[in-house]
């Protein structure tokens, strides 16, 4: 999707099936309305900071939400937050990684560069929908931003 | 150097229970912890299920094997907040009950966090300054007290250290069995950990400390980097897909080969019975003799969404998503 509005959701995902059920899973939730999607951790960048393709875009307001796969091409996701967090246009932006690594270390990783939620990508359609539906919920509906941050 | 004819084959494949999010593999078994709150036991021969044990409708928040018992922490959630968590202890062979103890707490204390070196279990709660040693019964044995003003955010067991990471400085605090502090360092994040020490990032650098938390050297490696400790090698896998063995002692490399793929591997490499096995960018688990960095043996199959990688004692275990259901695959390395 692409508009001149700013998207409720920038959506990180490489992975085509995921992104097709992540796109199913929000659309169907119907609290999202703004949906942007990049494939890789370079283009996740240019979006957030208005650069290269995204050049055009207005810098404010930021996503309410960014979904992010950790494994992504041309720039590593842990990259992409890192970068997210330095920044102080960006480092209020809720970030929720979802992965299908459970590994201990990769938690652990993103917990210290500042993630907000690390979702391991539930197993089957049904629980991935579901998931998927209930993180729109809490961070669109119920979290609360901090003034003067996402919106 | 000449090598037998290898291969590698699938020696069993088992549906997993739901919620299944930490594995440990030892005693000739696969362990698997439920966030629900079970701990189940399959034989690493065939994948039968040796055992299941826990107790419905209690949540697990953490699972150790130290020596030859199991330790779980469950805790019993009121509406509001968890107010009840009990540590149970099991005979890691059998599943028979070592002991119990039911945490005496306070109020609300939020999530436990539990690690192991390889003679000691500790937890910790969240909203507490204190890490607490266990026994195999399940029995309060060792306290050691936090620096003031910070709060334990998890646990991990790194030689004989029990390493606490902590906030608000996103810092690590190593200790030793006798409470001493072994370890201080801020704005750090543990790369990989394990009987033989710890491997941290700090701004871009990594650096290695022996089991006693003395440093032993310093490399820079970039974020995405994948790395092991086994013994007097470190494996590690860059940002470009290349996998180098360093000398444990003096960071010193021995052998860099490429793991099969040009981005940085999936997980952490695991090590056993003499290979490193990397589950590289393309989903592809290969195995790599640790002697000279040799290409060994790799399953045909490739496992794009792999959740976890472990191996042990002639077997390496993939835990992936095989249509729609969590699976656990064993391979099984054969020479000759």
């Amino acid at each position: 999707m692409r508009s001149g509005l700013a998207p409720d959701i920038l959506l990180v995902e490489d992975d085509p099936s995921d992104l097709e059920l992540t796109l199913r899973a929000l659309k169907k939730t119907t609290i999202a309305n703004r949906i942007e999607v990049v494939r890789d951790g370079a283009e996740a960048l240019e979006f957030l900071f208005a650069e290269g393709a995204y050049a055009s875009r207005a810098l404010e307001p930021m996503p309410r939400l960014v979904l992010l796969d950790l494994k992504l091409p041309k720039v590593d996701g842990l990259e992409v937050l890192k970068r997210i967090r330095q920044d102080p246009r960006t480092k209020h932006v809720p970030v929720v990684a979802l992965t299908s690594s459970q590994e201990r270390v990769d938690v652990m990783k993103t917990y210290a560069l500042g993630i907000n939620s690390y979702v391991v990508k539930p197993v089957g359609f049904d629980a991935f929908m579901v998931a998927v539906r209930e993180l729109g919920m809490y961070w669109l509906l119920l979290n609360q931003a901090p003034e003067g941050g996402t919106r | 150097m000449s090598h037998a004819k290898r291969s590698c084959v699938t020696r069993w494949q088992v549906a997993l229970p739901p919620g299944i999010n930490r594995l440990h593999a030892a005693h000739g078994l696969v362990f698997g912890a439920s966030a629900t709150g079970a701990v189940s036991a399959w034989s690493r021969v065939d994948g039968s299920l040796r055992y299941s044990r826990g107790e419905t409708g209690l949540m697990c928040e953490g699972f150790e094997v130290v020596g030859d018992t199991v330790l779980v922490v469950l805790a019993k959630r009121s509406k509001a907040e968890v107010w009840s968590k009990t540590v149970f202890a099991f005979d890691a062979a059998t599943g028979a009950e070592h002991g119990r103890t039911e945490l005496q707490l306070d109020g609300p204390v939020g999530s436990t966090c539990m690690a192991s070196t390889a003679t000691q279990a500790y937890l910790a709660l969240a909203k507490t300054g204190e890490i607490v040693g266990i026994d195999d019964h399940a029995q309060e044995n060792v306290l050691i007290a936090v620096e003031a003003g910070l709060t334990v955010n998890t646990l991990i067991g790194a030689g004989e250290m029990v390493v606490a990471l902590v906030s608000p400085h996103q810092g690590l605090r190593g200790y030793l069995l006798d409470e001493s502090v072994a370890l201080t360092l801020d704005d750090a994040m543990p790369v990989a950990w394990g009987h033989d020490g710890l491997l941290a990032m700090v701004n871009g650098i990594v650096r290695c400390f022996d089991p006693k938390g003395v440093e032993r050297w310093r490399k820079p490696f970039d974020l995405s980097s994948r790395m092991a400790l086994a013994g007097p090698q470190i494996i590690a896998v860059d940002h470009l897909g290349m996998v180098h063995s360093l000398d444990a002692a003096t960071g010193e490399p021995k052998w860099t080969v490429s793991s099969g793929a040009k981005k940085p591997a999936m997980l952490n490499p695991v090590v056993s019975d003499g290979f490193a096995w990397v589950l590289n960018a393309l989903g592809k688990v290969v195995g790599f003799d640790l002697t000279d960095g040799r290409k060994a043996f790799a399953p045909n199959e490739a496992f794009p969404h792999s959740r976890a990688l472990l191996a042990g004692e002639g077997l390496v275990f993939v835990h992936r998503e095989v249509e729609g259901h969590d699976t656990l695959t064993a391979f099984e390395l054969k020479e000759g």
